[in-house]
């Protein structure tokens, strides 16, 4: 492991952050340009000038800096020159008034601190928009300044303090050393204390920030105070260069060519903070890969025997009609479709037929890749090769609107609303209804009554949607595809969060745009739903199409089959074991929400518990309320600490917690950030040396130790974490937390869209971690993953932990328990 | 998957929340009626006809500024460069005006075409090119202010005394700029709640994406919405030259921070998709105008003005943080 690469850029030591250098330098550059500019002539390379030059742009370099630590983290400061001026005024009166310039220069900085501090309150904790609220700041303290004193300037500083700023040791002006002091002070403290690299962490990520135990909040809130700070060091700079304090010194204007001093460089991190604050752009591929991963989660396979059963029999009476039809001339069919994901094959020639008037199942497990293939249909993403044929003409979907203009209808999982606008604005918003060049309300509203009352709603179509519950949301969305007799329906999951009356409605609305012929593509995880409703199967497997053909020639247990492939049940990593200790943990009756009801489980030491339960059965939410990412509304949580059971907060336990998210890239890595920095994120605290500072050896060796020990695969540990595999990066997860040796981990699907090999690595890797002492409990959609390594089962069902199985349980019981028909046979 | 709970119907909220989301939602109008009572009562002059008149009047410019400011909010974007856009599209006015002598009116369409074009510039870059609104919007700021002073040589131009009596025109009492703006602001508005294009808007401003996928035209939209901004901002800029007589390098000097002050003031969310230009704009404006006017008028110092502006936007920040619920933990 060659580890010695370094980043470019090092002078002293130090690796110098880029969001702190470039804008100085710029800032210093383009000061001198136009400074030197305005005194072009003769002198314009004198000595003398230069220095004058260096002295003027000083103070600005300090605020650029202060600045930088606000823009790093995803915000802005526009109060700073106003929070400048209003400190410098108030400590030149206190001054001039006689006062020590020893009690008046820390009088700037406390003011232009505690003024930061205030931003930093508003952004940080009451989650106000930055720019308004420094907006407002600047507006309040500049108005104070001009107010106090009405808009004259504050002179007749004391001799000594001015004095002390033209002193020229070796040549050198004091406000220039001051800068360099400074500059470098700040690349310490973004390089090598916790707090830099939590800031860096954030301004990247919040969401897998806050995952890896950073106080983003604290973080966010600090940052403004810092830049606060700054402003009152060059207003200290500044008050002196002058001999006076006034407020218009720091008028608007400076502010914005800080800002855009820094920007040049650090705009990427403005972007960032937007983003993660939910307006920004996203890459529709990638992002759609990453957040939709559920249609491609998990197959229910209830079990054969009644379903099987029950399929029979409305095979023959019913829908089973139209299966087994010629398919040649189908009215939509994808051709070879490929498309890959940064290099990952995500779909490999996929095809699929489907026929007007059938309803046709796609079916697949874990990333076999049906959304992307839907996603492809519905032009969110952008096929890399193939053909698609609508009524034998081939058509190209460049964009949702072009899918729409074909005739294809796409009812996305996720909640695709707009919560601010009425139910029929949601269901007509693509097809208004006008009047002239208005829209026509009443029109619109009849429509849509008519729609919601055919879906089987019963709430008004002029409430606003954010004020309905998911599952009328969900029913809005189902109402919109109504709106224009689509010819071809793609349903993703339609019935996740539907009741079963509501559910039923569907299905009839689904017959009945069978019956006027439309093609329906039908995604779901229930298998008893695709039985009584779908008439022809599409499998998935791996991005490619595996088998194809009309229900009744499929039993269940040949779909699971064709969707696992010839997966044999993995080897047992781990005999199940007993555990009869006391716990080290105890839940007692956690609840949230309707995600989370009345949970209680113990967790022994060594033990390996699985939580098993189906996607939305709330295991998810179960894990994240034990540590605070997600608040419980109740229940009580203990901890074994010596001996007795000691009640925690989420927030203590997530600080003994190892957490391995489901959303790896989201909330698990910060991925533009190196390996190395992604490892001891962590445990930054334990390699503090003098100063408080992190020893860049400690830091190295500990890394390093962690890449061996799991054998990580990488170049160097300078590489981003971003250009590991998934199997490497989810090592570098594990071992985040290996480094702080928590005796608790909560795994949520920790092999999820892991090769064959990289699963059976973190599973031994979860053993070992139980063997080392520490409880585990683990979540994963694929029931064969868990059987290799727990030593009892949680099931988990509508938020409720269900029933309790050991580790010999077998498949079919824990299949049965987790659909919510619990076997008879349960222990 | 994780906010199944969210968004319970109303009838489940109590008493009390429903009492405080009502105060929220129109407290803000309370709170200017007792300020109006409040400079009417300690001074003589401030509640006539005549001071009304006066402050529509004064406000009538930044008020059609912020109309358009309004539009790039509601899309959840933003646009601080309407104060240079002002200052551009007027300075080339004033060039034709005074320099080549073209006719005034043909000068002032020239104007609003200026305004049209810089928006559209705007929004090449915002939409065409991806770049941050606040970012992109911030470095047209900049350069076309110094375009600005290019344009005009950095002096002040005096307008012919026919043009110069237009700012004052009146209608009986009223100015005709009060009625011009009145006549933008409604337009907007209606542009905003009852076009498909105003709705379009506003679901842009619910969520990028989701209008995305639900095959709305986002793109030309957010481009339109630039555009209508520059050009309001041109005429914004047109409407205070006039009232002034003639073209000055500080026009429209911080006109994007008060823009944005009255939309935020006015109740539309910067996160888009939030609240409604009339009457949001008309109160903002009108909020910041009584404000000053009624400190001018009690011979408070001039510059508490600037002091209590700035409460006045921590305030109407603080309630938006509130409605949205965004104080709740990390949402980020």
């Amino acid at each position: 492991m060659t580890t010695t690469d370094t980043a470019p850029g090092i002078t002293w030591g130090l690796r110098l952050p880029p969001g702190l250098i470039y804008p100085i330098v710029i800032l210093i550059l383009s000061a001198t340009i136009l400074v030197g500019m305005s005194h072009f002539g003769s002198t314009f390379l004198r000595y003398n000038n230069l220095i004058n030059i260096l002295i003027q742009t000083s103070s600005l370099g300090v605020f650029a800096i202060g600045m930088s630590f606000v823009m790093i983290s995803g915000g802005i400061d526009l109060s700073m020159p106003a929070t400048k001026a209003f400190a410098s005024i108030l400590g030149a009166a206190y001054m001039k008034s006689g006062g020590d310039p020893a009690v008046g220069l820390p009088i700037i900085m406390l003011v232009a601190t505690i003024i930061g501090s205030f931003n930093g309150l508003a952004i940080a904790f009451r989650g106000m928009t930055p720019f308004v609220v420094t907006l407002a700041t600047m507006t309040v303290v500049s108005g104070a300044s001009v107010w106090l004193t009405n808009s004259q300037s504050v002179s007749g500083l004391p001799d000594a303090y001015t004095d002390f700023f033209l002193w020229r040791p070796a040549g050198i002006p004091i406000p220039v050393i001051m800068l360099g002091v400074i500059a470098i002070a700040a690349a310490i403290l973004m390089s090598s204390t916790v707090f830099g690299r939590s800031l860096r962490a954030v301004g990247y990520n919040p969401k897998a920030a806050r995952v890896a135990r950073i106080p983003v909040r604290r973080v966010i809130f600090q940052s403004y105070a810092l830049s606060g700070f700054f402003a009152g060091c060059a207003g200290v700079m500044l008050t002196a260069r002058l001999g006076s304090a006034s407020a218009n010194v720091g008028n608007d204007g400076v502010v914005l060519d800080i800002v855009s001093g820094c920007v040049v460089r650090g705009h990427q991190h403005l972007r960032r903070g937007r983003r993660s604050a939910g307006r920004g752009r996203r890459r529709p591929g990638h992002h759609a890969d990453q957040q939709q991963p559920e249609p491609a989660r998990r197959v229910l396979l209830r079990q054969p025997r009644r379903e099987g059963r029950r399929h029979h029999r409305l095979h023959q009476s019913g829908p089973g009609r139209h299966a087994g039809e010629v398919v040649s001339g189908a009215y939509l069919h994808l051709k070879g479709i490929t498309k890959r994901f940064s290099g990952v094959l995500a779909l490999d020639g996929a095809e699929l037929r489907v026929n007007r008037g059938e309803v046709h199942a796609l079916l697949g497990a874990n990333g076999a890749g049906k959304s992307t293939l839907m996603n492809v249909l519905g032009g969110v993403v952008m096929k890399d090769a193939g053909e698609i044929l609508i009524d034998g003409r081939p058509v190209e979907l460049k964009g949702p609107r072009d899918s729409i203009a074909n005739g294809i209808a796409f009812v996305h999982q996720e909640l695709n609303v707009l919560s601010s606008m009425t139910v029929a604005e949601n269901i007509f918003i693509a097809d208004l209804p006008t009047r002239g060049p208005l829209v026509d309300r009443d029109l619109m509203e009849e429509r849509a009554r008519a729609l919601l009352e055919r879906v089987g709603a019963r709430f008004s179509p002029a409430t606003r949607l954010g004020s309905l519950s998911t599952g009328d949301q969900q029913l809005v969305k189902i109402a919109r595809v109504l709106v224009r007799n689509p010819a071809i329906v793609i349903f993703d999951e339609p019935t996740s969060s539907l009741t079963s009356r509501e559910r039923e409605r569907l299905f009839d609305i689904i017959r009945a745009l069978r019956k006027g012929g439309a093609a329906i593509i039908y995604i779901t995880h229930f298998m008893d739903e695709m039985f009584q409703l779908c008439d022809r199967i599409t499998v998935m497997r791996n991005g490619e199409v595996v088998g194809t053909g009309a229900v009744g020639d499929y039993t269940s247990p040949d779909l699971v089959w064709l969707m696992l492939g010839d997966v044999e049940q993995g080897e047992r990593i781990k005999a199940p074991a007993r555990f009869t200790g006391e716990p080290f943990l105890r839940v007692r009756g956690l609840n949230r929400g309707a995600a989370v009801r009345n949970v209680d489980f113990d967790l022994r030491p060594g033990e390996i518990v699985g939580l098993w339960g189906l996607l939305g059965s709330g295991r998810t939410e179960l894990l994240r309320s034990l540590v605070g990412l997600d608040a419980k509304d109740s229940g009580e949580i203990r901890v074994a600490v010596g001996g007795t059971l000691e009640p925690v907060t989420p927030a203590q336990l997530h600080r003994m917690t190892g957490f391995v998210t489901e959303d790896r890239r989201g909330e698990g890595l910060i991925l533009p950030l190196p390996v190395e920095s992604n490892l001891t994120l962590a445990s930054l605290g334990r390699l503090l040396g003098r100063l408080r500072l992190i020893r860049p050896s400690a830091e190295r060796s500990l890394a390093d130790d962690l890449v061996s020990r799991l054998r990580i695969k990488v170049a160097r540990l300078s590489q981003p974490v971003r250009t590991l595999s998934g199997g490497n990066q989810q090592k570098v997860v594990f071992g985040r937390w290996l480094a702080t040796t928590p005796p608790l981990f909560l795994l949520d699907e920790p092999t999820r869209g892991l090769d064959v090999s990289a699963k059976t690595e973190i599973l031994k890797l979860t053993v070992q971690l139980a063997r080392e002492g520490a409880s585990v409990l683990v979540v994963s959609s694929e029931l064969e993953e868990l059987m290799r390594v727990c030593d009892r089962y949680l099931v988990i069902s509508r938020g409720a932990i269900v029933a309790e199985y050991p580790g010999d349980a077998t498949r079919d019981d824990l299949l049965d328990a987790a659909s919510g028909t619990p076997s008879t046979v349960a222990a | 998957m994780t906010d199944t709970t969210s968004g319970l119907p109303p009838a489940i909220l109590s008493r009390s929340k429903r009492l405080r989301a009502a105060t929220l939602e129109h407290g803000f109008v309370g709170v200017l009626v007792l300020i109006f009572l409040f400079f009417a009562l300690s001074t003589n002059h401030f509640a006539t006809i005549d001071n009304v008149i006066a402050m529509l009047h004064t406000m009538a410019p930044i008020m059609v500024i912020a109309a358009g400011m309004a539009v790039v909010v509601l899309s959840g974007k933003l646009d601080i460069s309407v104060g240079s856009v002002a200052l551009l599209s007027m300075a080339v006015g004033s060039f034709l005006m005074n320099a080549l002598h073209v006719p005034a009116p043909l000068a002032f369409v020239a104007v609003l075409l200026c305004g049209a074009l810089l928006g559209a510039l705007n929004a090449i870059i915002v939409v065409g090119m991806g770049i941050n609104s606040l970012i992109a919007t911030l470095s047209t700021m900049i350069a076309l202010r110094g375009l600005g002073f290019l344009v005009s040589g950095g002096n002040s131009v005096e307008f012919a005394p026919a043009v110069r009596a237009l700012g004052n025109l009146t209608i009986g009492p009223v100015f005709v700029d009060i009625l011009l703006a009145a006549a933008v602001v409604l337009l907007v508005h209606l542009v905003h709640v009852r076009t498909p294009y105003g709705r379009y808007l506003n679901a842009i401003g619910n969520g990028e994406e989701v209008a995305t996928r639900i095959g709305l035209p986002v793109r030309l939209v957010s481009f339109l919405s630039f555009v209508i901004s520059g050009t309001l901002a041109s005429l914004g800029g047109l409407m205070t030259s006039l009232q002034v007589g003639g073209f000055t390098n500080f026009l429209g000097t911080g006109a994007e921070f008060t823009a944005v002050a009255i939309v935020v003031v006015g109740g539309i969310s910067l996160f888009g998709g939030i609240g409604a230009i009339v009457p949001g704009v008309i109160l903002g404006a009108f909020t910041f105008e009584v404000m000053e006017n009624g400190l001018n008028q009690m011979s408070a110092n001039p510059f508490a003005y600037r002091l209590v502006t700035g409460i006045i936007i921590f305030v109407a920040m603080y309630v938006d943080s509130l409605k949205s619920g965004r104080a709740e933990p990390d949402t980020a």
